[in-house]
C-alpha cells in the first residue's frame, strides 16, 4: 500500500506542477493585466459591448473614442472589466454600450457560461464569480483550459483577450430567409414562454447604470440596425421587455427596417460599409447630444 | 456523481483511503463502508429512489432465505414469481408506464375511439434496469439451485448497491461479485495499479472520444433534413464511437474502480468493433447484458437447438426484449428487430460461432478476408445506430433515405465540419491503441509494458489529450437506462 501510495504522489507531482502552477500563478498575477490597462488621455469615449458594437461601431470615426468591444461579451463580463478601467483611466466620461433587443433574451445566459467566452476574462474576475461560472459552464476542465490557454496568450501578446477591438465584419454571407430563421433560432428559439429573458444580463446592465453614476460616466445605448427580415422575426415580447428595461435610457438607433444586404450581411450585424455609415450617424447624434 | 465529474474525483480517493486506513478492521466494517458510500453516491442523483433499491434488496434477500429453506416446488415457483412481480413491477411503472398508456391511447384514437392521454410526469430513476435485473439473476440462481442464498444482509445489500456498477452496470452476477463480499480483501499493488490504467484509458474513452464525438452527433442528426448521405453517414459512424467510448469508458472506470477496493468485475466490452460478423460483435458488446439475456431468457427458451421458426422466435424475443430493456421508445424496438434480422442468417448457416477469438489473434495485422468483414460489420452496425440514437422512427427513415441515395458519393458536409479534423485524428489514435492491445482485458493493460519511462510518458500523453481535448461534458447515455 505504502509503494502504491508513494508512486501515486511521484506520478502526480509532475503533473500537479505543470497543470496547476499556471493556474495557480494566473491566479495570483492575471488582474494586474485590467488594473494596468491604461487608455491614451486623449480618449474620453468609451465602446463596449457584444458583436454588434465590435462590428458595428467604427472608432476611428467616432472622436475620441476606442472599441473594446468583444464577440459574445455579456454584461456581466463588461461590467467587471469597466468597474476597473473606469477607475484608472478617469479621463473617460462617455460610455456607448451595444444593446440590442437579443441581450436581454436567454440565449444570453447560455452565451456568458460558455466555456470559449469565461474562457477570456475569466482570471480578472472576482472568486466568487469565478466559482458561479465554474459551476454554471458545467465543464470545469474545459473552462480552465480555456481561460489558462487565453491568459498564457496574454502574458505575450499585446492584445489582451479581455480587450476587444474594431473589426470588419468578417466573412461573405449569403442572406437568405433560412440564415435569418437559424440566427433568430439562436437568438430567442429554444426557450420556453415562461423563461424568456436573460436575468443575469439584466441584473449586470443595472449594474453598469449604476457604476456609471458613480463614476461620473455618461450611459449612451447604441441599438445598431437590424435587417428588416431579421426585425419582423423578434419576439414581441422581447422587445417589450427591452423597451421596459430601457426606458429613460440615451439610445442612439436607425430604424430597423434596413433591407440592404451589403449593409446588413447577415440579418444583425453592419458590414464595414453600414460601420461606417452609422459611425457616422453615431458621431453626428454624439453632437447633437453635446 | 459521474465517474468524470470533481466530485468523484474527491469522492474516490476519500472512500479508498477510509477503507483501507479506517474500515479495514475486518470484511463487516469495510462492507459496511461500502454499503454507506454507495447509498451516498446513488443520492448524488435523487436520495428518493434510494427506497427503490431498498425494497429490492430486503424483497429478494428474504425470497432467497425462504427459497433455500423450502423443499416445495409449487412454494419455491411462488416464491420466483413474487420476486419477478415486485421488481418487474417497479421497473414497468417507472420505465414503461407512459409508454404503454400513450401507445394504448393513440392504438384506440386511431380506430375513432377518443381517449385522453393520462401520461404522469414520471422519472426514471438512474441505474433501475441495472440493479433490478441483478437482484433477478440472483434470485433466478437460487431458485435453479445454481447458488446458495445469502444469509448476511449486510453482504446482500452490499452486492446490490456496490456504487462502482450501481447505476451502469456491469451488470454482476450474484457467483461472481457476491462471494466476494464474503472474502477477506487484502490491498492487491497490482491489481490496484491495473485499476487505476483501467480508470484512465475510461476517461479517455468518455472525456476525449465519446465527448467530442457527441458534439458532432448532435449537430449532424440536428439538420438531418439539409444533410447528404455521406454526412450523415459519418455521423452514424461518430455515433458509434460516442456510444463506445460512452459505455465502454464508463465500464472501464467502474472494473478500475473496483480494482482499487479488491474486487473483480467482469468484463463488459472486448474490442467489438474488431467483431468479423453480427453475431460476434453480440458476444462482445455490452457482455453482462447479452449474457443476462441468453442464460435467462434465450436458452430457456430452447436456444439454437430447435426448428428454425422456433429459432427465428426466439431469436427476435432476445433482441425485442434487449431492445426494450433499453428504453420504452420504438426506435430502440426497431433497432433490436434489425439487429435480429442481420443476426438471423448467421444462425441458419450455422456461422453464428464461427469467429470466438479475437481477430488477428497471433498475428500483428489482420488479412484481406478480415479487414473486409470487419469494415462490412462495422458498417451494419452503424446502420442499427441509427434506430438508437433518432429521436423517433420518422427521423430514423428519413436519414436512412438520404444514406442510401445518390448523395451518399458527395463529400460530407455542415457546419461544424472544420471541427472534425482533430476529432478524425484522435478516433484513429484510439483504434489504434485499441487494436495493440486487443488480446487484454482493455487496451493499455499492459502497453509498453518492458519499457516503463516510456509507459509512463505515454500516460502523461492520455492525460494530457484529456486536457486538451475534452468534449463538452455529457450524461453517460446508459444512465437513461
Amino acid at each position: 500500500m505504502k509503494k502504491f501510495i508513494q508512486n501515486i504522489i511521484k506520478f502526480i507531482f509532475p503533473l500537479v506542477l505543470i497543470l496547476i502552477g499556471p493556474i495557480i500563478y494566473l491566479y495570483f498575477t492575471a488582474k494586474s493585466d485590467l488594473t494596468n490597462y491604461k487608455i491614451n488621455k486623449d480618449i474620453n469615449r468609451l465602446i463596449v459591448g457584444d458583436s454588434h458594437a465590435k462590428l458595428g461601431i467604427n472608432d476611428s470615426i467616432i472622436s475620441s473614442s476606442i472599441n473594446i468591444a468583444q464577440f459574445s461579451e455579456s454584461y456581466l463580463y463588461t461590467y467587471y472589466l469597466l468597474d476597473e478601467i473606469l477607475k484608472t483611466n478617469k479621463n473617460i466620461d462617455t460610455l456607448l454600450l451595444s444593446c440590442s433587443y437579443h441581450n436581454f433574451a436567454k440565449y444570453y445566459d447560455y452565451s456568458t457560461y460558455h466555456p470559449d467566452v469565461i474562457g477570456r476574462y475569466f482570471y480578472i474576475l472576482p472568486d466568487d464569480i469565478k466559482l458561479e461560472l465554474i459551476d454554471e459552464s458545467q465543464n470545469m476542465i474545459s473552462t480552465l483550459k480555456f481561460s489558462t490557454y487565453a491568459f498564457i496568450e496574454n502574458l505575450f501578446a499585446d492584445q489582451k483577450s479581455f480587450i476587444g477591438k474594431f473589426e470588419d465584419f468578417p466573412v461573405e454571407k449569403e442572406i437568405s430567409e433560412k440564415y435569418i430563421n437559424k440566427r433568430i433560432s439562436k437568438q430567442y428559439g429554444n426557450v420556453d414562454s415562461n423563461n424568456l429573458y436573460s436575468d443575469l444580463n439584466i441584473i449586470y446592465f443595472n449594474k453598469i447604470i449604476d457604476l456609471c453614476k458613480k463614476s461620473n460616466v455618461e450611459l449612451i445605448l447604441i441599438r445598431t440596425p437590424l435587417h428588416q427580415d431579421y426585425f419582423k422575426k423578434v419576439p414581441k415580447n422581447i422587445i417589450d421587455k427591452y423597451q421596459k428595461v430601457t426606458k429613460n435610457r440615451k439610445i442612439i438607433f436607425l430604424d430597423d427596417e434596413i433591407t440592404n444586404t451589403d449593409i446588413m450581411p447577415d440579418g444583425d450585424h453592419l458590414s464595414d460599409q453600414g460601420a461606417i455609415i452609422f459611425s457616422k450617424y453615431i458621431e453626428e447624434q454624439l453632437n447633437i447630444i453635446k | 456523481m459521474y465517474f468524470n465529474s470533481i466530485d468523484f474525483a474527491i469522492f474516490l480517493p476519500i472512500v479508498f483511503l477510509l477503507y483501507w486506513f479506517v474500515f479495514n478492521k475486518n470484511i463487516k466494517t469495510q462492507n459496511f463502508l461500502i454499503l454507506i458510500v454507495s447509498y451516498i453516491f446513488y443520492s448524488f442523483w435523487d436520495w428518493r429512489f434510494l427506497s427503490l433499491i431498498f425494497i429490492s434488496t430486503i424483497v429478494d434477500y428474504f425470497i432467497g432465505i425462504n427459497l433455500s429453506k423450502s423443499d416445495s416446488n409449487k412454494i419455491r415457483k411462488r416464491l420466483l414469481i413474487l420476486s419477478l412481480l415486485v421488481n418487474l413491477s417497479i421497473l414497468g411503472f417507472f420505465k414503461y408506464f407512459n409508454f404503454f398508456v400513450d401507445n394504448f391511447v393513440q392504438t384506440f384514437n386511431f380506430f375513432g375511439y377518443n381517449l385522453d392521454s393520462i401520461s404522469l410526469s414520471i422519472i426514471l430513476p438512474v441505474g433501475i434496469s441495472f440493479y433490478t435485473f441483478q437482484t433477478l439473476s440472483y434470485t433466478i440462481d437460487v431458485y435453479k439451485n445454481k447458488i446458495k442464498s445469502s444469509d448476511n444482509f449486510l453482504e446482500f445489500a452490499s452486492f446490490v448497491s456496490f456504487f462502482p456498477q450501481l447505476v451502469a452496470g456491469p451488470i454482476e452476477r450474484a457467483s461472481n461479485l457476491l462471494p466476494q463480499f464474503s472474502k477477506a480483501r487484502k490491498f492487491d499493488y497490482y491489481n490496484a495499479v491495473l485499476g487505476l490504467r483501467q480508470i484512465l484509458w475510461g476517461l479517455f474513452k468518455k472525456i476525449v472520444i465519446a465527448d467530442n464525438c457527441a458534439e458532432q452527433v448532435n449537430l449532424i442528426f440536428s439538420q438531418h433534413n439539409d444533410l447528404s448521405g455521406s454526412t450523415l453517414l459519418l455521423g452514424a459512424f461518430f455515433f458509434a464511437f460516442q456510444i463506445y467510448g460512452d459505455f465502454s469508458g464508463y465500464s472501464d472506470i467502474a472494473i478500475g474502480v473496483s480494482r482499487l477496493f479488491g474486487f473483480n468485475l467482469k468484463l463488459n466490452f472486448n474490442y467489438p468493433y474488431f467483431s468479423r460478423d453480427i453475431a460476434e460483435f453480440w458476444r462482445r458488446w455490452h457482455i453482462s447484458l447479452s449474457t443476462w439475456f441468453r442464460d435467462y431468457l434465450y436458452i430457456p427458451l430452447g436456444g439454437s437447438k430447435v426448428s428454425k421458426s422456433r429459432l427465428i422466435f426466439n431469436v427476435l424475443v432476445v433482441f425485442l426484449v434487449s431492445a426494450f430493456w433499453h428504453g420504452a421508445n420504438w426506435t430502440f424496438i426497431a433497432w433490436g428487430l434489425l439487429n435480429a434480422l442481420f443476426i438471423l442468417p448467421s444462425f441458419f448457416l450455422n456461422k453464428n460461432r464461427m469467429n470466438l477469438d479475437i481477430v488477428a489473434k497471433d498475428s500483428k495485422l489482420l488479412n484481406f478476408k478480415e479487414f473486409i468483414n470487419i469494415v462490412f460489420t462495422f458498417f451494419l452496425i452503424c446502420l442499427t445506430w441509427i434506430f438508437f440514437r433518432a429521436e423517433n422512427i420518422t427521423q430514423a427513415l428519413e436519414i436512412f433515405g438520404n444514406i442510401f441515395s445518390n448523395s451518399i458519393l458527395t463529400i460530407p458536409y455542415y457546419l461544424g465540419i472544420g471541427h472534425t479534423y482533430s476529432l478524425i485524428v484522435l478516433i484513429v489514435f484510439f483504434i489504434v491503441i485499441e487494436w495493440l492491445g486487443r488480446r487484454e482485458e482493455f487496451a493499455i493493460h499492459s502497453i509498453l509494458k518492458n519499457h516503463t519511462q516510456i509507459r509512463i510518458l505515454f500516460y502523461y500523453l492520455i492525460i494530457a489529450l484529456i486536457i486538451l481535448f475534452p468534449g463538452n461534458e455529457q450524461e453517460f447515455i446508459y444512465f437513461q437506462f
